[in-house]
């Protein structure tokens, strides 16, 4: 099926070939080399990694530390600049090494070094110089240069708040002691008194004894000034001013240099690629004269493989070999372009081993109609694909992302089919056209809609339910060709079709009995229920030893009918899901014509209510549709057939993150 | 006309929005707070923590819309509401009643697990395609709850 076959290959070639050849392997991008390093203790084989150039290895890290403190420069590109790199155009992969050594990165880097060593010294200055001016801003009163207030030899000066309260008491206290001091009262708020206390310096160790039990706040001085405070601020305050120029010219640059920042991220690309190819070295075995490349590649890329190398190189030789049952054998998938969105879902679960199938073609269509009858409404699945289309085309995704838009692209195509059959569009939307143009509404609902599940919700239900019998059955169907594949003929007749047969039975039992005139075949549904009741049992417990314990586990087996039957039900969370988006939207609509009839702003909001509302449903039911769906075949799904768990293929090859590279 | 029964339809609704949104708020706020516990180191990881921390909302959802779907039914919500008895308005109350308790219980278990799930997403992004399974593994009987109680309320002759 669609896991694509996988081919090992050796390649053996001379030891200066050997930077060569990795870089073209690179370039083709179809091998993953397989590291060997692990398996090999050999003495004789060297080590070349640490033969390094020392210099590409800081140099990423450098380019990547201009990029990161450059985007803090980030403003609205006004036009385009004409500036070395431009990121939409496509680079020439053979140009790029040309293009980086003539880029002079490393004063870049200097610049950047510079610009951002500046801009912390301003910042930590500004945040002292604003907390020296919080300080002050309180001691404005005190009229003497703070360079007075250290005292002289035989002189002290104390200057600090005391609580309001105790100010009476502390005063007290202090004039106690001698005569010697003089206390000034600077303010006296109702919490806070500001004193300054001059002693000579016989008192000072006492005053600050009782000061302290009045829990003093000391004023600290700002040695680095020697005005008062009143002077000290206004420079604080011109000094902060001037800061903040600086850091606007500081800014000015970073600016400019943002612009000139494209060339980093070509830098930084090509940097990232001259890393890849030292880090794949590694895995490489290399003897003092000879390299062995080992690794997995595509059947199907085989020979574009031997043309690029043969082409280029003639000391060399080629092996390629059929993958050992042992090995861990790498997966890529390939489907049509319809089907490839659904592998998004097979990888979040796990892809296939190497020797499984591919289950994504096996559920893409079930999928399909599962995300469209949970979102189910005609206008919505219009936006969702007309959004993700738009997106697709417009950012050019690549790998799992457009995997994903495909997805969406073509669960909205499903949505607007759902919704078109359930006569939703918007919700009821189409009831308040005006009356000019109703004839789209009967056009819509009454010829093209074909349920409604608000009014008669129990057609919907049973489509559910039968989608999951059908389904279920789809996948014992499929383990059981899956077995007879495998020459398991004798499991897959026992496991799976024991039970197709008694599922079987129970169905047409229940189609028999309720369409009159099958009345007369009913019997015979019975005899297959039988039959299958039968076969279970005597099959189910085979794996026991005594006779009678395989008796008793056949019988106990029949308890997964119960859990069959509970996937089943699972399934009415299709009708569930579908029915919830129908009702919100009905009432979105709801709540735009409670709005309507508001006096001129009324329309306004009304469109406002339901854009955003109409926008909220979409969005919350679009994720429970995605969820849902992926769980219907994650656990009701795979659970009969699959296991999942590959490694997936990874080839070596030329990946940038900012620009985008042509190989020719 | 404002008979017993709309009174009645009033707590029915009241129940199954009340209970419904309180456990997907308890849900939420588990899984949000293991979120910014994940934020706080690795905080590129936002849109995928918020994505799963949305996964408890849905039940209060659910709880909204069975709480609507009654009050447009009985014509509360466009201001004439029609005559319902008593028997009808009981009806319409237990028809409330699965999505309410069911929505709470499982909103506030979903919140545990979906915190579970964003503590693995930081870890081990690989697994997160089977933690989310997981976590709609108990979304699966909110569903059903809407389900009962849309099935309910339908089987109401009004």
């Amino acid at each position: 099926m669609a896991v694509c076959k996988v081919k090992k290959v050796n390649i053996f070639t001379h030891l200066e070939l050997k930077d060569k050849i990795i870089e073209e392997l690179q370039k083709a991008g179809c091998i993953q080399i397989i590291d060997v390093t692990s398996k090999l203790k050999m003495h004789g084989l060297l080590d070349f990694n640490a033969i390094n150039n020392m210099e590409s290895t800081s140099a990423l890290p450098e380019v990547k530390y201009c990029i990161d403190f450059l985007s803090n420069f980030k403003d609205k590109p006004k036009k385009l600049d004409k500036s070395l790199v431009n990121p939409d155009k496509v680079y020439d992969y053979k140009k790029l090494s040309s293009l980086f050594f003539q880029y002079d990165y490393k004063n870049i880097y200097k610049k950047c070094k510079e610009l951002d060593g500046d801009l912390k010294n301003l910042k930590n200055r500004e945040n002292h110089l604003k907390n020296l001016q919080e300080n002050l801003e309180e001691w404005k009163e005190l009229d003497i240069k703070v360079e007075d207030l250290e005292g002289t030899k035989n002189i002290k000066i104390i200057v600090g708040t005391i609580p309001s309260k105790d100010f009476i008491s502390c005063l007290e206290e202090i004039i106690r002691i001698g005569k010697e001091i003089e206390i000034i009262k600077i303010s006296l708020d109702k919490k806070q008194c500001k004193i300054m206390i001059l002693s000579i310096s016989e008192y000072y160790a006492l005053i600050k004894k009782i000061l302290n039990k009045y829990n003093i706040d000391y004023f600290k001085i700002p040695l680095e000034f020697s005005k008062t405070p009143q002077n000290i601020l206004e420079d604080i305050y011109k000094e902060l001013k001037n800061i903040e120029e600086k850091r606007g010219i500081i800014l000015k640059a970073g600016k400019k240099m943002y612009r000139e920042n494209l060339s980093l991220y070509l830098a930084f690309d090509y940097l990232s690629i001259l890393k890849n190819k030292r880090d794949i070295e590694k895995y490489i075995k290399q003897t003092g004269k000879v390299i062995i490349i080992e690794g997995w590649i595509l059947k199907k890329e085989l020979n574009k493989l031997k043309n690029i190398l043969f082409k280029k190189f003639k000391e060399l030789e080629i092996v390629f070999s059929d993958p050992k049952e042992s090995d861990d054998i790498p997966v890529a998938l390939k489907n049509n372009k319809f089907v490839e969105p659904f592998e998004s879902v097979t990888e979040l679960y796990g892809i296939p081993k190497y020797k499984e199938f591919d289950p994504t073609p096996l559920f893409a269509p079930f999928y399909f109609i599962f995300f469209g009858m949970c979102l189910s409404d005609a206008g919505y699945g219009l936006v969702i694909a007309a959004l993700s289309y738009f997106a697709l085309v417009k950012f050019k995704f690549e790998g799992m992302a457009k995997k994903f838009f495909g997805l969406f692209f073509l669960g909205g195509i499903s949505t607007f089919i759902m919704g078109a059959i359930m006569g939703s569009w918007m919700g009821d939307t189409l009831n308040f056209l005006p009356k000019n143009i109703s004839f789209i509404k009967t056009f819509l609902i009454d010829t093209i809609s074909l349920l409604d599940p608000i009014k008669n919700p129990m057609p919907l239900l049973l489509i559910s339910l039968s989608l999951g019998v059908i389904q279920i059955y789809t996948g014992f169907i499929i383990k059981f060709i899956a077995n007879i594949k495998k020459n398991k003929i004798k499991t897959g007749f026992m496991d799976q079709g024991s039970w197709l047969l008694l599922i079987s039975g129970i169905l047409l039992f229940v189609i028999a009995s309720a369409i009159g005139s099958l009345e007369k075949y009913e019997i015979i549904t019975k005899y297959i229920i039988w039959a299958g009741l039968l076969s279970v049992i005597i099959t189910q417990g085979r794996s026991n030893k005594n006779i009678i314990l395989k008796a008793a586990g056949g019988v106990l087996s029949l308890y997964d009918l119960i859990g069959y039957f509970s996937d089943i039900l699972s399934y009415s969370r299709l009708f569930a899901l579908g029915l919830s988006t129908a009702v919100l939207a009905v009432v979105v609509n709801n709540f735009v014509m409670l709005f309507k009839d508001i006096p001129i702003i009324g329309i306004i909001i009304a469109a406002l209510v339901f854009i955003i509302g109409h926008l909220f449903n979409m969005v919350i039911s679009g994720m429970g549709a995605f969820i849902h769906s992926t769980r219907l075949q994650y656990v009701e799904y795979f659970t009969k057939f699959y296991e999942g768990g590959g490694t997936p293929f990874k080839p070596f090859k030329v990946i940038t993150k900012y620009i985008k590279v042509q190989i020719s | 006309m404002i008979t017993q029964g709309i009174v009645i339809a009033f707590l029915g609704s009241a129940t199954a929005i009340g209970l419904a949104c309180s456990g997907s708020g308890i849900g939420v706020g588990i899984a949000g707070a293991a979120g910014i516990g994940v934020l706080t180191e690795e905080p590129e990881k936002f849109g995928l923590v918020l994505f799963l921390q949305a996964f408890p909302g849905t039940q209060g959802i659910y709880g909204l819309l069975v709480g609507f779907w009654v009050l447009m039914k009985t014509g509360i919500l466009g201001g004439s509401p029609i005559p319902i008895t008593l028997d009808q308005g009981m009806q319409i109350f237990f028809s409330c009643i699965p999505v309410g308790i069911v929505g709470f219980f499982s909103g506030w278990y979903q919140g545990k697990t979906a915190a579970a799930a964003i503590g693995l997403a930081a870890r081990n992004p690989e697994g997160l395609g089977k933690a989310i399974v997981m976590v709609t593994m108990v979304e699966t009987y909110a569903v059903f709850s809407l389900l009962a109680s849309l099935l309910l309320f339908n089987g109401i002759t009004l």
